[in-house]
């Protein structure tokens, strides 16, 4: 430790020799100066001593009549002597260091995970509204307050949990399928009032199987949409088949209904298509927050054209996401030309938009029985129209008001 | 007197302090400074006396105005 101390200091191997070099030595423990590895070489003495006390040797050696001649420098005040002349380098060193510390500090990237039905955007949108974005201190992130903001804000999220990793801001997110986010009020109303159920749309009535309330219609009938299919208020009748009063009740049932469902759609026949004319320009370029540098600059040449944009974000060990992106723009010029389309590729086209059609409808639990497909021509325009059979559930609840009794027969 | 009263004799009587560990090194406190230093020979001047140190290839470890430590192989320590 002593030797660390002395390298601290810095200090100096020199050779004595001269008329009396003992007296050198008395005179320098004299003036309190320390010396050590004192070795004897015959003519001359070598030792080491501190740099401070060096420059006391002068008129030590004056009065001893010796000469004094520096072997060997050590120590930090040397380096330094060295590293003077890039004094720019050592601060540049100290400097990006506390600059990356400094920035640590921030939060630069927002993670969610675990959400499906709240997406990415919407969610961060609201983060933004809330005061937390990237770019902002790690310590202004109040996590509870985030939690609970973010429970209250959305019903379907159940369970949130966020936490800071490194420089990145995770909000896991559990939401739950199972509650749906029913209407609370005319739930509430109908049971205590009643409620029909009527017919959502036209059609025909394939099939009425009644759970509650008492249906009006039954297997054949037509309806329109607004129909009562099944009624929920319920006579009681006297002895004397006068009624008595009325019991509500929610009607519920499953009605399988027939009816149709129409499309259209119309497609010009000519239409522009771009066709790459294989010109090319691509560019790096260095986005910082929110500043772009492209080498080298774009020269525009081209009239229309495609951008084609890929960017990669630095991330320094796995925690540290810094708003640094690398990205490589390409622009491919284009020129439009007038295209016709033929019968089959028309065909085509229509197709894919019937299939699409077709899906939504399944998706919402509609099953197709049967389609009329009609395409026409007219004056260079083609038109669709298709005709679908299908069959759905159908019936909405439909509060009732109250009937009044008939006269004489109040309670 | 000294004793009687058991005060300390180094700083009292100006006497040296030699410590001796092994043959190997040689600790010495309170003296007024070096006569001879040679590889098989060191002179000390204590503040009554001489201390006269022989051995082989004696070096010293350090030296200040208070104490000095002598490393080597020692044969001999004598008062003078």
């Amino acid at each position: 430790m002593l030797q660390a101390i002395r390298y601290w200091r810095g200090y100096l191997s020199i050779k004595v020799w001269g008329f009396s070099a003992e007296r050198f030595i008395n005179l320098c423990g004299n003036r309190n100066i320390v010396l050590w590895d004192i070795k004897n070489h015959g003519d001359y003495y070598t030792m080491c001593i501190s740099l401070k006390s060096f420059y006391q040797l002068k008129s030590i050696t004056r009065k001893t009549g010796t000469r004094v001649v520096i072997t060997g420098r050590y120590g930090l005040p040397f380096l330094s002597l060295r590293i003077k002349k890039r004094k720019i380098f050592a601060a540049g060193l100290v400097g990006s260091l506390v600059f990356w510390i400094w920035m640590a500090g921030f939060i630069w990237n927002i993670e969610i995970q675990g959400n499906h039905y709240v997406t990415d955007d919407v969610f961060l949108d609201f983060l933004s509204e809330s005061g937390i974005e990237a770019g902002m201190k790690k310590k202004e992130v109040n996590i509870e307050e985030l939690e609970k903001a973010i429970r209250n804000e959305y019903n379907l999220v159940t369970w949130t949990s966020a936490q800071i990793n490194g420089t990145r801001l995770i909000i896991q997110v559990k939401e739950n399928d199972l509650i749906q986010e029913t209407p609370k009020d005319t739930l509430l109303k109908t049971e205590q009032e009643g409620s029909n159920l009527v017919a959502g749309k036209d059609g025909t009535v394939i099939g009425i199987i009644t759970r509650s309330g008492i249906p009006k219609v039954s297997e054949g009938a037509e309806v329109k949409k607004g129909d009562v299919l099944v009624e929920g208020c319920i006579p009681i009748y006297n002895e004397d088949t006068t009624v008595r009063h009325y019991e509500y009740c929610t009607a519920d049932a499953d009605v399988l209904l027939r009816c149709r469902y129409q499309m259209t759609d119309q497609l010009n026949e000519t239409y522009e298509k771009k066709v790459y004319t294989g010109r090319e320009v691509r560019r790096r370029y260095l986005l910082i927050g929110s500043r772009k540098i492209q080498f080298p600059i774009f020269g525009n040449g081209y009239e229309a054209f495609d951008v084609l944009d890929e960017k990669e974000r630095l991330t320094l060990f796995g925690g540290y996401e810094l708003p640094v992106y690398f990205g490589k723009i390409s622009k491919r010029e284009y020129v439009k030309e007038k295209r016709i389309y033929s019968k089959d590729e028309i065909k085509e086209k229509f197709e894919g938009k019937v299939q699409k059609f077709i899906q939504s409808l399944e998706e919402k639990g509609v099953q197709i029985t049967g389609k009329d497909v009609t395409i026409k021509r007219n004056k260079g325009v083609w038109s669709l129209q298709v005709d679908f059979t299908a069959e759905e559930n159908t019936g909405t609840p439909q509060k009732i008001e109250q009937k009044p009794l008939e006269d004489g027969q109040e309670e | 007197m000294v004793e009687s009263l058991k005060l300390p004799k180094d700083s009292l009587l100006g006497a040296s302090i030699i410590t001796v560990t092994g043959n190997t090194d040689i600790f010495v406190e309170n003296y007024k400074g070096i006569l001879e230093y040679s590889n098989e020979l060191i002179l000390l001047q204590g503040r009554n006396c001489k201390i006269e140190l022989k051995g082989k290839r004696l070096n010293i470890a350090y030296y200040t105005n208070e104490d000095m430590k002598i490393c080597g192989c020692i044969d001999s320590v004598r008062f003078l």
